[in-house]
Parts: C-alpha cells; sequence; structure tokens
C-alpha cells in the first residue's frame, strides 16, 4: 500500500525537505503533491484527492487553521487526515488544531523518523520504515 | 514581565533546528569575526509577549546551512534558494524559542523578511533579549532575540 500526499507550506525549501524526509523515511509514497498555502491547497484537492495532508499553519492568504476549517466544511472534498507541521509548538495551538480536526501534529524542528512515525499512526501503516 | 535568563534558551532552541533540521553542528561560541556580506532574516511575533528574531549569517555559512537542509551541493544552489533556507531558519528558531519560553501562550509569527543587512549587534534598550554567535564550521550564525510587552 502506498499513499498520495499533499504538503501544504509556503515555503518551498520546506516543501522539499518534508518530501525527501517522505522519501528516505520508507513511508511508502506514491504521489507528492505541493501547495504554497490553504487557497491552493483546497484546488490541488478537487484535482487530486490524496490519501494525507501534511499542513503548515502559517502561510499567507489562507492560514493552515483557516484551511482546516474550510477543509473539513467542504463535504466535495474526499475526508481526510491533516498532519500539521509547524513551528508553533506552543500547548494552545496544539490543542486548538486538533480541535479543529487535524489528526496529527509534528512540531518543527523535528527528527526525521518523528514524521514517519506519526504518518504510519494516523494511516494505520504499522513500522513502514522497517 | 519577569526577567528572562534568554541566552542559554537561544542557545539551545538554535542548536536544536540546526542539529535536527540542518544537519549542521555548533561548534560552540562565536566570539565574531568580520563579515564584509550579511544576510539577515528576521521575523516578528505577537502573542502574550512581543517581539524579534534575527538570524544573521556570511554569504559561506548561508550556503552551508543552505546545502545541508536542502541536501544539494552548494555550487548548484540558486541565490533564491539560500535566502530560502535563511527565512526557514529564523522562522523555526522564533518558534522553538517560543515553545521555550512560554509553552502554554499562542503567538502568531510574521513571514520572514530578508536583507543584506548587518545584525544587531545588542538588543536595543527597553528589550529583554539575547544575541548569540554560533560557529557553525564555514562561518558564523548569528541570532538575536528580543522580547517584549504585547502592544
Amino acid at each position: 500500500m502506498s499513499f498520495r500526499v499533499l504538503i501544504v507550506d509556503d515555503s518551498p525549501a520546506m516543501r522539499n525537505f518534508v518530501r525527501r524526509v517522505l522519501e528516505v523515511s520508507g513511508f511508502p509514497v506514491s504521489e507528492c503533491f505541493q501547495a504554497g498555502d490553504g487557497e491552493e491547497a483546497l484546488e490541488k484537492l478537487r484535482a487530486h484527492p490524496v490519501d494525507v495532508i501534511l499542513s503548515d499553519i502559517n502561510m499567507p492568504k489562507m492560514d493552515g487553521e483557516q484551511f482546516l476549517r474550510r477543509f473539513s466544511a467542504d463535504t466535495s472534498l474526499k475526508p481526510t487526515p491533516v498532519v500539521v507541521v509547524s513551528t508553533d509548538g506552543t500547548d494552545v495551538r496544539m490543542q486548538q488544531m486538533m480541535a479543529l480536526g487535524a489528526k496529527g501534529y509534528v512540531k518543527k524542528p523535528f527528527q526525521l523518523e518523528t514524521l514517519r512515525e506519526v504518518l504510519e499512526q494516523v494511516m494505520g501503516v504499522p513500522d513502514a520504515g522497517a | 514581565m519577569p526577567v528572562l535568563e534568554l541566552s542559554p534558551l537561544l542557545t539551545e532552541a538554535a542548536c536544536a533546528v540546526l542539529e535536527t533540521m540542518f544537519f549542521t553542528e555548533v561548534l560552540g561560541e562565536s566570539l565574531g569575526e568580520p563579515q564584509e556580506y550579511w544576510l539577515t532574516a528576521q521575523v516578528e511575533f505577537q502573542g502574550n509577549r512581543c517581539g524579534w528574531l534575527t538570524a544573521s549569517a556570511g554569504l559561506a555559512a548561508a550556503r552551508q546551512l543552505a546545502s545541508n537542509f536542502l541536501c544539494e551541493d552548494e555550487t548548484s544552489l540558486a541565490p533564491g534558494q539560500i535566502d530560502e533556507v535563511m527565512a526557514e531558519l529564523s522562522n523555526m528558531v522564533c518558534g522553538s524559542a517560543l515553545s521555550r519560553i512560554d509553552p502554554s501562550s499562542k503567538f502568531a509569527i510574521s513571514h520572514p523578511r530578508l536583507g543584506p543587512h548587518k545584525p544587531p549587534e545588542t538588543v536595543p534598550p527597553g528589550w529583554q533579549g539575547a544575541c548569540q554567535s554560533l560557529d557553525i564550521g564555514d562561518g558564523v550564525l548569528r541570532i538575536c532575540f528580543a522580547i517584549g510587552e504585547p502592544v
């Protein structure tokens, strides 16, 4: 089994970093899409439904919080787990994003295996990197 | 606002980011060295406290950081990629520092601004803060962090 992934982050450097981490971690990815903000992510999801979304919070136009609200409310889109990947590691922000429906939260900086472990947990894929 | 001991906390936050995401070892504190060119990324934050953080590096150090982060050869890096990586570095160190200072508060961090500016020599009067110069092998990374009451 492999997964279609959408990476949402306004930093191209960070998007490429996350893509590379997924490649080297052994998490099974069949296709990897990228978006620079929440608005672009919604457009991408209409054209390319995915299995899991990795989203930053602090982005221009539509930030991660707005994206999560809009995505969750849009019944035309395939329900998809969202994992937040953010520099904002404060407890209050984590609780807020989880309350909005995020299924996982990865604080930057993160160990490479942490991202894989959270994705395995969210997607129910035990020990994909072993 | 209680006085915070920010220097060790800032070093801890910067080292965690550099070693975990930039695969860059901090060799120790640097006494500083003259640089003809600095690239500085700055973020500001608002929340229970407000303030700013700058991350500044000379060209060689900035190239090293970009190369390590992007896993690309230094010679193949475009100037835009170095800017992006310095911007991400400032964002991450700021978030990491704030999570350590006040994990129960919510902050909004601005988008990084970049420019060929010299880093601050000290934190301006009226702010709490710290400046640290870190030896990362190919040069110095200077991080300055200032924190005050919300505007």
